[in-house]
C-alpha cells in the first residue's frame, strides 16, 4: 500500500460529507432527531416532576392540617427521634399530633377519610429502605405542597438526628451505610493494582451498555452509508470517471471517513443539544435533569487519555466495518443488489455487538471471564465494548492497548488486502457476486492474479 | 512528445481480452481504436488510464511509464455517469477538484463550457420573477444529450493534455453531433493527444489519422488510415445510370460481359468491384458506346466502414461469389445424396 493510493481522498471526503449533509431526507431526519433531543429534557423533567414527590422544601405560609396521626412501625420514636419536629415551623405549630399505638395502620387510614383536615405520618420500612409516608384522605383539604413541606422537614431533621446520635458527618454516615465487599488486589508490572474478582456496578453497566448502543448506531449507520455510496458510484457509472483521478483506495477511504465524521457530527450535535437543553431546563425550571437521573461517580474515569483512546478505538472500529462495507458496495452492479451483498456485514455487526453486549453483562459479576477477554480483544466486538470499558476505568492497560493494536493491525491488513480487490471489484460488472466470492477475489489479489 | 502502448495484455481467467496491443503516436493527433462490441477497446482504455491492472506490457508517455493519476487526462467514458440527485455544479466542481483545478478557476471554466455547449439554462438558470435564484438542477432532470454535454464538460474542465473519447457522439441528435465535432476539432487544434473509440466510421474518418482495429482482443489492422486505404487500391466502382427498365437490363448484361462482380445492387445504382482503373475505364467506354446516360461514375478506395466490416466481420463476397458458393454447397449436397 503506497501513499499515492490515498491521493485525493480529502477531496472525496469533502464532497461526500457536504453532499450527505445537503441530502434532503438526511436533513429532515436530523432535524427531527435534534428537535427530539432538545425538547425531550424539559418534557421529561416535567413528566417526572409531576409523578415523583420531591424532597425539596416547599415552604407554605398556611395549612389546613389540624391533626397529624403518627404511625411508627419502625419505632424511631423509641430511639429518640421525635416526629413532632416539623412543628418547629410556625405554620405547623398548631397542628395536633396524635401518636397511634397498638392500632393498625389500615384502621387509621379509614378514620382520616372522614377527617378532611387530618393526615397520617407513617414511618415504615419498604423495599427501598425506611420512608416517611405522608397520607391524605380521599376528601382531604390538605394540599400536596403541605405534605411535601412536612416530608422535607422530616428528612432534614432526621439527618441531623443521625449525625447527633452517631457523632459523624454526612460523608462518614454515607460510607457507613454503604454495602461493603472484600476485594483482593494484585500488583501489575506497571505498578497498578488490579482486582481479579473486580466487577462493575449496575450504574456503570448501564453506562457501558448505552455507549455500546451508541457506537453500534455509529458503526451500522456509517457502514451502510459507505456501502450505499460505493454502490451508487458503480451503478451510476460515475466510478469510471472518478478512477481517472483517484485510486479506488482513496475513494473508499474518503467515503469511510466522511460518513464516520457525518455520523459522529449527527450524534455530537444531538448530544450537545441535549446538554444545552439540560442547562436551560435547569435555569428556567430549576431542575438539573441529568444530574438527578445519572448515578454519581459515573464520570470519575473520564480522563483525557481514556477519552482519546476510546475515540481512537471507535474510529478504528468504524473504519474496519467501513472498509468491509466498501467491499460489499463494490460487489454489486446495481442498487437493488446491495441488500443481499450487505448480509455478510450485517452478520459480522450482529455477532460483534451481541458478543460485546453479553460481555458487558458479565462485567457485573467478574472482569476476568473468558467472554470478557474475548470481546475486548476480538476486533469485531472490541469497538463496541472497549470504549465503555475504558471510560468506566476497568480492565488492565496491557489488555486495552493490545486490543487497540490488534484492531489497528487488522485495519491495515484489510486496507492492504482490499486495495487491489477494490480495483478488481469496482469495475466488475459480471454476474452477481456472493460473499464467498469476495474471499476468492482476496486470494487472487494476494496471489497477484486477476479475476 | 510521444505516446506508446507496448505489448499490452489482459486476461480474465483463460480468456485473453487484450492480446499484445501495440500502438504509437509520435505527434499530437487523433488515434482511433476500433472494434466490435467486446473486442477489448474499453479494457485497453482502462489499462491505459491505469484503472485496470495489466497482465503485461507498457504504456509510455514521452518514452517514460505513463502515470495517468498524476497526468492531466480527460476521459469521456462510454458508459456515461453522473450522480442523479446531486446538483450539477457541485459535481463539476468535484470533478475539477479531483483534477487539481482550484474552485475559482473551475467556475471560470464551467461558465466557458456552459456557454460553449449551450447549457447555461441548466447550470446558471436566470432568477425567477421574484428575484430568487432557482433550485440548482440535478442530473436526472436533464435529457440524455444534455447529460452527455455535462460529461464532455467534465472531461474538458481540467484542460487536459491527453484526451480519451469513448463513443463521444453516440446517442446525440444531428445538431449536438455537430456541436461535439466542433469542440473536438478545437481540442485537436490545440495539439492534444486524442484517442477515440467509436462505431461511427464516418466520424472516425473525419478526425483520425491512425487506426487500430481490434477483433477478440487481437489487432487485425493497424496503421495510417490513408495508407491503409491506398493499399486496398481503387477497386470500388459506383455506377448510377438514368433509370430505365430496359436500359438497366442492358447494364446488367454489360457488367456480365465485362466480367465484373456486383457487390451490391440498389434500385438505381451499382456497387461493382473492379480489379483496377483499367478495368473501370474499359467498362466506362462500354457504357458510352451503348449510349447509356451516366449520372454517377465513381471509382474510389474502400471506406473505413468497408475495411472494418471486412476485417472484423469477414470478407464481403460479391453476388457472383455468393452464387458460386451456393452452387458449390448444392453440388456437395447432391454428391452426398
Amino acid at each position: 500500500m503506497k501513499k499515492s493510493e490515498f491521493r485525493g481522498w480529502t477531496d472525496v471526503f469533502r464532497f461526500t460529507l457536504v453532499e450527505t449533509w445537503k441530502n434532503r431526507s438526511f436533513l429532515i431526519f436530523m432535524i427531527i432527531m435534534w428537535v427530539i433531543c432538545f425538547f425531550s429534557v424539559p418534557v421529561l423533567a416535567l413528566i417526572t416532576d409531576s409523578k415523583k414527590r420531591t424532597t425539596e422544601e416547599y415552604e407554605v405560609d398556611k395549612t389546613n392540617i389540624e391533626t397529624a396521626y403518627v404511625v411508627d412501625d419502625i419505632m424511631f420514636t423509641d430511639i429518640g427521634f421525635d416526629v413532632a419536629v416539623f412543628q418547629r415551623k410556625d405554620v405547623f405549630k398548631n397542628v395536633k399530633i396524635q401518636k397511634i399505638r397498638g392500632k393498625e395502620y389500615e384502621e387509621v387510614a379509614k378514620q382520616i377519610d372522614e377527617e378532611p383536615n387530618s393526615i397520617i405520618i407513617h414511618l415504615t420500612i419498604g423495599m427501598n429502605g425506611a420512608s416517611f409516608d405522608i397520607v391524605r384522605g380521599l376528601e382531604s383539604k390538605v394540599g400536596e405542597k403541605e405534605c411535601d413541606y412536612i416530608g422535607s422537614i422530616l428528612v432534614k431533621e432526621f439527618d441531623t438526628f443521625k449525625y447527633e446520635v452517631t457523632g459523624t458527618g454526612a460523608e462518614q454516615l454515607r460510607a457507613m451505610n454503604s454495602q461493603y465487599e472484600v476485594v483482593a488486589l494484585m500488583e501489575q508490572e506497571d505498578g497498578e493494582f488490579v482486582s481479579e474478582k473486580a466487577h462493575i456496578s449496575e450504574a456503570k453497566y448501564w453506562f457501558v451498555y448505552a455507549l455500546l448502543f451508541i457506537i453500534m448506531m455509529i458503526v451500522t449507520s456509517s457502514s451502510s452509508q459507505v456501502a450505499t455510496a460505493v454502490a451508487q458510484d458503480k451503478s451510476t457509472k460515475v466510478m469510471e470517471y472518478l478512477l481517472t483521478s483517484v485510486r479506488p483506495m482513496a475513494l473508499v477511504f474518503g467515503k469511510v471517513v466522511a460518513h464516520m465524521v457525518s455520523t459522529v457530527m449527527q450524534l455530537g450535535i444531538s448530544l450537545g443539544l441535549g446538554l444545552i437543553s439540560n442547562v436551560l431546563t435547569a435555569q428556567f425550571m430549576g431542575k438539573n435533569f441529568l444530574k438527578t437521573k445519572l448515578p454519581g461517580g459515573i464520570f470519575e474515569n473520564i480522563t483525557i487519555p481514556n477519552v482519546v483512546l476510546a475515540l481512537l478505538t471507535v474510529a478504528l472500529g468504524v473504519m474496519l466495518y467501513g472498509f468491509i462495507a466498501g467491499l460489499c458496495g463494490a460487489m454489486v452492479r446495481k442498487m437493488e443488489e446491495l441488500q443481499e451483498s450487505l448480509s455478510m456485514l450485517v452478520m459480522l455487526t450482529i455477532i460483534g455487538a451481541y458478543l460485546a453486549m453479553f460481555a458487558s453483562m458479565s462485567m457485573q459479576k467478574t472482569l476476568t471471564s473468558p467472554l470478557f477477554y474475548t470481546a475486548v480483544l476480538l476486533p469485531i466486538s472490541s469497538p463496541f465494548l472497549l470504549p465503555g470499558v475504558m471510560l468506566v476505568g476497568v480492565g488492565a492497560w496491557w489488555m486495552k492497548l493490545l486490543s487497540i493494536a490488534i484492531l489497528l493491525v487488522l485495519d491495515i491488513v484489510i486496507l492492504t488486502a482490499s486495495a487491489r480487490v477494490y480495483e478488481l471489484l469496482i469495475l466488475y460488472n459480471g454476474s452477481t457476486l456472493k460473499p464467498k466470492d469476495l474471499f476468492k477475489f482476496l486470494r487472487q489479489a494476494k496471489g497477484g492474479k486477476t479475476a | 512528445m510521444s505516446f506508446e502502448v507496448r505489448d499490452l495484455v489482459k486476461s480474465y481467467g483463460d480468456k485473453v481480452v487484450v492480446d499484445h496491443l501495440n500502438l504509437r503516436m509520435d505527434k499530437p493527433g487523433v488515434y482511433a481504436l476500433l472494434g466490435t462490441n467486446g473486442a477489448g477497446k474499453t479494457t485497453s482504455i482502462r489499462m491505459i488510464l491505469g484503472m485496470l491492472q495489466r497482465d503485461s506490457g507498457e504504456v509510455l508517455y514521452n518514452e517514460k511509464e505513463m502515470e495517468p493519476k498524476s497526468m492531466n487526462i480527460g476521459y469521456l467514458a462510454e458508459e456515461r455517469g453522473l450522480y442523479p440527485k446531486y446538483a450539477l455544479i457541485d459535481q463539476l466542481l468535484y470533478f475539477a477538484r479531483l483534477k487539481g483545478v482550484s474552485k475559482s478557476e473551475a467556475m471560470k471554466r464551467i461558465r466557458h463550457w456552459s456557454s460553449r455547449l449551450e447549457l447555461d439554462e441548466y447550470l446558471f438558470p436566470p432568477k425567477n420573477a421574484k428575484g430568487r435564484a432557482p433550485k440548482p438542477k440535478l442530473a436526472d432532470q436533464l435529457s440524455k444529450g444534455n447529460q452527455q454535454k455535462i460529461q464532455l464538460m467534465a472531461a474538458l474542465i481540467s484542460d487536459p493534455e491527453f484526451l480519451i473519447l469513448d463513443e463521444p457522439m453516440s446517442g446525440l441528435d444531428p445538431v449536438n453531433t455537430d456541436l461535439f465535432k466542433e469542440v473536438i476539432r478545437e481540442e485537436i487544434a490545440k495539439d492534444k493527444y486524442v484517442i477515440m473509440s467509436s462505431h461511427q466510421m464516418p466520424t472516425v474518418e473525419e478526425f483520425c489519422t491512425d487506426i487500430t482495429i481490434l477483433n477478440h482482443g487481437k489487432t487485425v489492422l493497424q496503421g495510417n488510415l490513408d495508407e491503409i486505404k491506398k493499399s486496398y487500391g481503387r477497386v470500388n466502382l459506383f455506377v448510377k445510370c438514368e433509370h430505365d427498365g430496359i436500359m438497366n437490363d442492358g447494364v446488367d448484361d454489360m457488367i456480365a460481359q465485362a466480367g465484373l462482380s456486383v457487390v451490391e445492387k440498389l434500385p438505381s445504382e451499382y456497387h461493382i468491384r473492379v480489379s483496377g482503373e483499367a478495368q473501370a475505364m474499359e467498362f466506362l467506354r462500354m457504357l458510352i458506346d451503348h449510349n447509356v446516360t451516366i449520372i454517377r461514375f465513381e471509382l474510389r478506395e474502400p471506406s473505413l466502414h468497408e475495411i472494418f466490416v471486412e476485417k472484423v466481420g469477414g470478407y464481403i463476397p460479391t453476388e457472383e461469389e455468393r452464387k458460386a458458393e451456393e452452387a458449390k454447397e448444392a453440388g456437395v449436397k447432391n454428391e452426398e445424396e
